[in-house]
């Protein structure tokens, strides 16, 4: 029994001390690496310079305050490795290892803009005039062009196959996106939500995070937003709703607001309407012009929901 | 900076310059009529990106009317990023290290903490040694390159560690670019200084606590604040020639090209301008609101004198 508990008290001074995690380290790293298409993968992209690996808070060092909304959503690590062809032209891509592929798919999303158009790459891929996002289980993958030639736009795509080709796991969107009306939701409007800070670059209700944001989605619908917002229980949607609508009531950004049972409505500065209902465990907002009937779109929602 | 109320007739004046510059270019303009007197901000829009800048300065008065012969000139640029729309353009920073000659200075460096890779992939790097001037960069590992600077009017931000060789130059002219910042939605003037804290103080802006963070983006802004009531630049001269309005500050995002240079001497004022350059009422930024709270300048757009040309 002693010896147990002595292996006990051991154990965890082996696994944490800063060799094992060196060499845990190491090994991620090597891992993420090993993605690194090479010039016979690429169709004559090569690897210019070396590679930047960075992991955890080091992520601010590498791109700064745009770490951020990587960490909000769950970030492990990442690898920057700049490419360029025989003429000079370059290309930077970026693998990001989130914690998850709900991490994965969330950042993807936030990162997808509503222009483009969808590639078939990944599980998802989304392709802009100079560059593409793709999701692949834990994974987002980032390729960026540094001119908007023709070659270096094929280099993008080529880059990525390659890429692609090397990630094996795959994984299923959040349950939370199913919950979203199919019915004219934009295949771009789809931002899967994991805190504030990906909130406040959708729709700025408050800076501070007044709904307790933990996940949620957002849908884009030609007249109207929605969004969804889901607690662990019942309890604290009440306590986060309750927040929201304190705060809400008395902002000078919106206005117009009534009270009514479990929803309240208000108006933004652009006079767009927005109602907020609390629902059991979740908080559903629709967000739209005058002529939205809000109470109608809810209701639906609701039955989605839980039918 | 100090505010002007302009009175009826020197709006009208004023105005019409500013028409008819916009309108024909600068060279059928007499130049008594771009008088430098009172100017806030010189917004000059052109496809050559080095005349655009040495226009802008020459609005607000000439480069020696803030860079006194013999003295030494820090500049800081943005060099971030590679993408596209990220960095300051190599041409900007060039036109500011000539006109820095022009005036006299006797020492001109570009500063910053980032490694000496990002300089090189922004093009900046080269531009620093085409035209002989320092890159002074501290090492982001060594907090001892760094110093200590109290911020007595902080209301979060209680001290900065501000790069140490920074208080061996005379003047500092901040070089941002103008980009949407995902963030706090807007990286402009007043967050370029963070080029000149130490990664480890600029890190605890963005971070608090991983969970329940309910003033995140408030806080960093309040920072930014801070900051900017220990650090004055001399001048502003802002890129806003080609930004990313969206997925900042490193992107990829979406391109805006209005091909402007900006300069002033009041970070708060070009910021508040350059917010509606995204589309934004400068009442949605915070960061603005918290620096005006400070004293730091000017954040209401109908009291800012602008010039803005076309050449």
């Amino acid at each position: 029994m002693k010896r147990f508990f002595k292996i006990l008290l051991i154990l965890p001074l082996i696994m944490f001390s800063p060799v094992i995690l060196k060499a845990i380290n190491q090994d991620l790293k090597l891992k993420i690496l090993e993605l690194l298409p090479c010039a016979r993968e690429t169709g004559g992209w090569y690897p210019e310079g070396e590679a930047e690996v960075a992991a955890g808070n080091d992520l601010f060092l590498l791109i700064d305050g745009g770490a951020a909304i990587y960490q909000e959503y769950g970030f492990k690590q990442t690898v920057h490795q700049t490419y360029h062809d025989q003429n000079g032209k370059s290309i930077n891509l970026e693998i990001y290892e989130m914690n998850s592929p709900e991490s994965a798919y969330g950042i993807y999303t936030f990162k997808r803009s509503e222009e483009g158009k969808p590639v078939n790459l990944g599980q998802e891929g989304w392709l802009e005039s100079y560059y593409l996002n793709f999701w692949k289980g834990n994974f987002l993958v980032t390729i960026i062009g540094l001119d908007t030639d023709s070659i270096t736009f094929d280099g993008i795509k080529n880059i990525a196959r390659a890429v692609d080709s090397k990630l094996e796991l795959t994984s299923e969107k959040p349950h939370i996106i199913s919950c979203l009306p199919a019915e004219n939701l934009r295949v771009n409007g789809i931002i899967y939500l994991k805190g504030n800070l990906a909130l406040f670059n959708q729709y700025i209700f408050d800076s501070r995070d007044i709904f307790g944001l933990k996940e949620g989605v957002m849908g884009k619908y030609p007249d109207h937003s929605l969004f969804l917002f889901q607690y662990t229980e019942q309890n604290e949607a009440n306590k986060w709703y309750e927040f929201a609508r304190s705060n809400l009531k008395t902002s000078t950004r919106f206005t117009h607001f009534r009270d009514h049972d479990t929803q309240f409505k208000i108006n933004d500065p652009q006079n767009d309407k927005i109602y907020i209902r609390h629902y059991h465990n979740w908080i559903l907002i629709a967000l739209g012009n005058p002529d939205m009937n809000g109470n109608q779109i809810l209701n639906e929602l609701e039955r989605r929901i839980l039918p | 900076m100090r505010s002007k109320e302009i009175n009826r007739r020197e709006f009208i004046r004023k105005s019409t310059a500013i028409g008819v510059g916009s309108v024909l270019g600068t060279r059928l303009v007499p130049d008594l009529m771009l008088s430098n007197e009172g100017v806030d901000l010189a917004v000059v829009k052109g496809t050559n990106y080095v005349d655009s800048t040495k226009k802008a300065v020459e609005i607000l008065g000439g480069i020696e009317k803030f860079i006194p012969r013999n003295s030494k000139v820090a500049l800081l640029p943005n060099p971030q990023s590679n993408n596209p729309g990220t960095y300051t353009k190599p041409e900007i920073v060039r036109a500011a290290i000539q006109m820095c000659k022009q005036a006299g200075a006797k020492e001109i460096a570009c500063l910053g903490w980032l490694t000496e890779r990002f300089w090189i992939n922004t093009g900046i790097k080269k531009v620093v040694d085409s035209e002989g001037i320092n890159l002074v960069l501290a090492d982001h590992t060594d907090e001892s390159q760094f110093t200590l600077i109290p911020v007595p009017k902080g209301i979060i931000l209680k001290e900065a560690r501000i790069m140490k060789r920074f208080y061996e130059y005379d003047m500092l002219i901040n070089m941002n670019i103008l980009k949407e910042h995902s963030g706090n939605n807007l990286s402009g003037a007043l967050k370029n200084l963070m080029g000149l804290n130490s990664p480890v103080s600029n890190q605890t802006f963005h971070k608090r606590d991983w969970t329940m963070i309910r003033e995140d983006v408030g806080y960093l802004d309040q920072c930014i604040a801070d900051l900017n009531t220990v650090i004055h630049p001399t001048l502003c001269i802002i890129d806003a020639t080609e930004f990313i309005i969206t997925h900042g500050p490193d992107g990829p995002g979406k391109l805006m090209k209005p091909q402007k240079v900006i300069a002033g001497t009041d970070p708060l004022a070009i910021d508040t301008y350059c917010s509606t350059l995204l589309g934004y009422d400068s009442e949605d930024i915070m960061v603005l609101k918290k620096a005006s709270e400070h004293g730091i300048g000017e954040m209401h757009l109908n009291r800012i004198i602008i010039i803005e040309v076309e050449i």
